[in-house]
């Protein structure tokens, strides 16, 4: 008996609790309301977007997030979106959003690019984006992607301008297209600064095979590399601690590390994802949105190298220039696209 | 006498199908707590939860798709528990399964569908059979434990076909790596338009009913409670107790690899490197909540389905986070298996009180 008075007590102090949170919760919906009796002729665009992990990754979705809530303040769009959707499951959630009335779908990874191609001609009202998307097969999916090589080519140009020894390096993740591109992306940079320097390339084959990268640098080190680009997700902390170890300089990709190793990161190449979310956006909102492929790149804020404030003050002027004459002649669209065998 | 004895046992029934519908209660109310906690209207998302999974047409028929592999997950725990052979490894099983329908599906050709399907589902059904028998073989040749074993072989299971995806099986045309998809032949039809249910729920209903059949209406499945209730008088009564536990190994290996099968060839068509189904997992705790048996079980694999079905509507109505949703599944198997105890106790009393 004596439990069971207990069992009820307990159930009843959920009750109360629940009672007690949605009552709290409801002055806070009621601005809500307001803002709509002021507006109420412009209907906002909704957008839908489906995430591959979580919007508090620090990475490319939260930075797909942080796009939609400066949207949702600069444009006052309307949105929502799901998290942590598997490629095989995501079909089913972008005809959800299709039938919830949604005018736009982002689909914020590129695995989901061939999801959308099969679900898109379903929905002829509804309009698709896929960020880093590689290909559009109707007229109401935009592709939107990037160079893929502007930030690496920035990262050679100061990699060049700072060495010393004439030898640096780059590590990608995979040896795939991207991989490459990226690493010639730095070469070429390199080479447009000291047409004489040595680079030493290498691939981990894993983004988190930590060991592994940490023996490739150490091999180029040996070498004498003394600039080092990683673009290897959870195998740039192996990296940048090597380099931190041995006293050279890292470069950091694809977000900003400098934080990680503030004396050892001297800048970061970064290709913040927010743009892809805010392009398409942005085009549906100037009632302008077409199908297609966008190669976005240094000029659309795509891809970027963000400097390590304490490094920044402490190169010279000459440094400094090299870069950003290299980034003018990106988004004026001077430079060659490397060429990948 | 016999009267009596059905009028307790209904009597049971009723106290079980009780305090389990109560522990569901608890733990939705515990879960909207949570909820509340994020700061959502606890109210407001559950009934998200319900018209996002229940609601619609395209919702009911996500919820059933869901459904059929959970539900086949689910026997394939009970027939295994019903010999006491803890087969966690489910998940394995399920992936298993859906290498082989997806080998036969992909590079066998030329076939009439029916026998295609067929044909896909046996290769299914073996691979099941195969991975849980390894479990078996170090159970029965080493006396390992069959609770770790199973486990890491779910590891094993799901990195291997992601390997076999993204080299031999890779789809060529493909930037990302996924297998190619089944031949149309080896397609299970769908059987409710605009929406992705399959015939899939068809076998998944006839496999519960043969079960059902099998466990409780036949000698052989008399046998099989027999070695689960007590393995030593059933020895005594003649009946072999390996025997019986390896024909419940490969009925339950047999299930997950059949839902897997199933779930490949009428809904997701290939296999994407980095798919995780959850099902077998969820399926265990389906399974205990349904009581090993099936009808219950039915019921639970529902209830589940809907959670992963109305979990997506929920956030993306009121944002409530994906990680809160699987909370709420964890609360429900947790507060499931404390009424299991009690369910347990309160049996014990009945009965003594009735003799």
């Amino acid at each position: 008996m004596k439990k069971k008075i207990i069992s009820l007590l307990l159930v009843a102090m959920f009750l109360v609790s629940l009672v007690g949170c949605a009552g709290a919760e409801e002055p806070a919906e009621e601005p809500a309301v307001e803002e709509n009796v002021e507006e109420p002729a412009v209907e906002p665009i909704k957008v839908g977007v489906i995430f591959t992990g979580s919007i508090g990754d620090g990475a490319w979705n939260e930075s797909g997030y942080n796009a939609l809530v400066k949207a949702k303040e600069d444009l006052g769009i309307e949105f929502s979106f799901q998290e942590s959707v598997p490629v095989a499951e995501s079909g089913e959630v972008m005809r959800n959003f299709a039938y919830e009335g949604y005018d736009l779908i982002i689909a914020h990874d590129f695995n989901y690019n061939d999801i959308v191609s099969e679900v898109a001609p379903e929905f002829p009202d509804v309009l698709f984006t896929v960020s880093y998307g590689y290909q559009s097969t109707e007229d109401n999916i935009a592709a939107i992607t990037s160079s893929g090589w502007h930030a690496s080519y920035m990262a050679g140009v100061l990699a060049a301008a700072v060495s010393e020894t004439e030898i640096v390096g780059v590590l990608s993740a995979t040896d795939s297209f991207m991989g490459k591109r990226m690493r010639t992306g730095f070469v070429n940079g390199a080479k447009s600064v000291n047409p004489d320097i040595e680079v030493l390339e290498a691939f981990t084959g894993s983004w988190d095979d930590v060991v592994k990268g940490k023996e490739l640098v150490n091999g180029m080190i040996q070498q004498g590399i003394d600039v080092i680009l990683s673009n290897s997700g959870n195998v740039n902390f192996g990296v940048i601690e090597t380099a931190k170890e041995a006293g050279i300089m890292a470069i950091g990709a694809p977000s900003d590390l400098s934080s990680v190793a503030p004396d050892t990161v001297i800048a970061s190449a970064v290709t913040p994802s927010g743009i892809y979310v805010d392009y398409g956006i942005r085009q549906l909102a100037e009632d302008n949105f077409d199908g297609g492929v966008y190669v976005l790149g240094i000029k659309e804020g795509a891809e970027d190298l963000i400097w390590n404030p304490a490094f920044e003050a402490e190169f010279s002027a000459e440094v400094i220039d090299t870069v950003n004459a290299a980034k003018l002649q990106l988004s004026n669209g001077e430079i060659e696209e490397p060429v990948v065998e | 006498m016999s009267s009596f004895d059905s009028s307790l046992s209904r009597r049971i029934l009723r106290m079980r199908i009780l305090v389990t519908g109560l522990a569901v209660v608890v733990a939705f109310l515990l879960g909207s707590a949570l909820v509340a906690l994020a700061g959502i209207n606890p109210l407001t998302a559950l009934r998200y939860l319900f018209s996002g999974a229940l609601g619609t047409r395209h919702g009911i028929g996500e919820t059933l798709t869901r459904f059929i592999p959970l539900f086949l997950a689910t026997l394939s725990f009970a027939i295994a528990m019903k010999v006491h052979f803890y087969n966690v490894g489910i998940e394995g099983q399920i992936a298993l399964g859906s290498l082989g329908a997806l080998l036969v599906g992909v590079y066998v050709t030329g076939l009439p569908a029916p026998i295609h399907i067929l044909l896909c589902l046996t290769a299914s059904v073996v691979f099941g059979i195969l991975w849980l028998s390894v479990a078996g073989f170090l159970r029965f040749r080493f006396g390992a434990n069959e609770l770790l074993t199973t486990v890491m072989l779910n590891y094993i299971a799901i990195y291997l076909i992601d390997i076999l995806v993204e080299t031999v099986l890779k789809d060529p045309n493909s930037l990302i790596n996924q297998s190619q998809k089944i031949a149309a032949t080896a397609k299970l039809p769908r059987i409710m338009e605009g929406t992705t249910v399959h015939l899939g729920l068809v076998f998944a209903a006839i496999v519960g009913f043969i079960v059902y059949y099998y466990v409780w209406r036949t000698p052989g499945g008399f046998e099989l409670r027999a070695v689960g209730a007590n393995s030593k008088a059933a020895k005594y009564a003649g009946i072999n107790p390996a025997k019986l536990i390896i024909i419940g190994m490969i009925i339950s290996g047999g299930l997950a690899g059949l839902g897997g099968g199933l779930n490949l060839l009428g809904y997701q068509s290939r296999w994407v490197s980095g798919t995780f189904l959850g099902y077998g997992f969820d399926g265990i705790g389906a399974a205990v909540m349904g009581q090993y048996h099936p009808l219950g079980m039915a019921f639970s694999a529902l209830l589940f389905a809907i959670i992963r079905v109305g979990g997506g509507a929920m956030q993306r109505s009121v944002g409530v986070p994906y990680p809160l949703v699987h909370a709420l599944q964890g609360i429900v198997i947790i507060a499931v298996i404390i009424s299991a105890y009690f369910i347990e106790k309160r049996t014990e009393k009945m009965t003594k009180g009735g003799q």
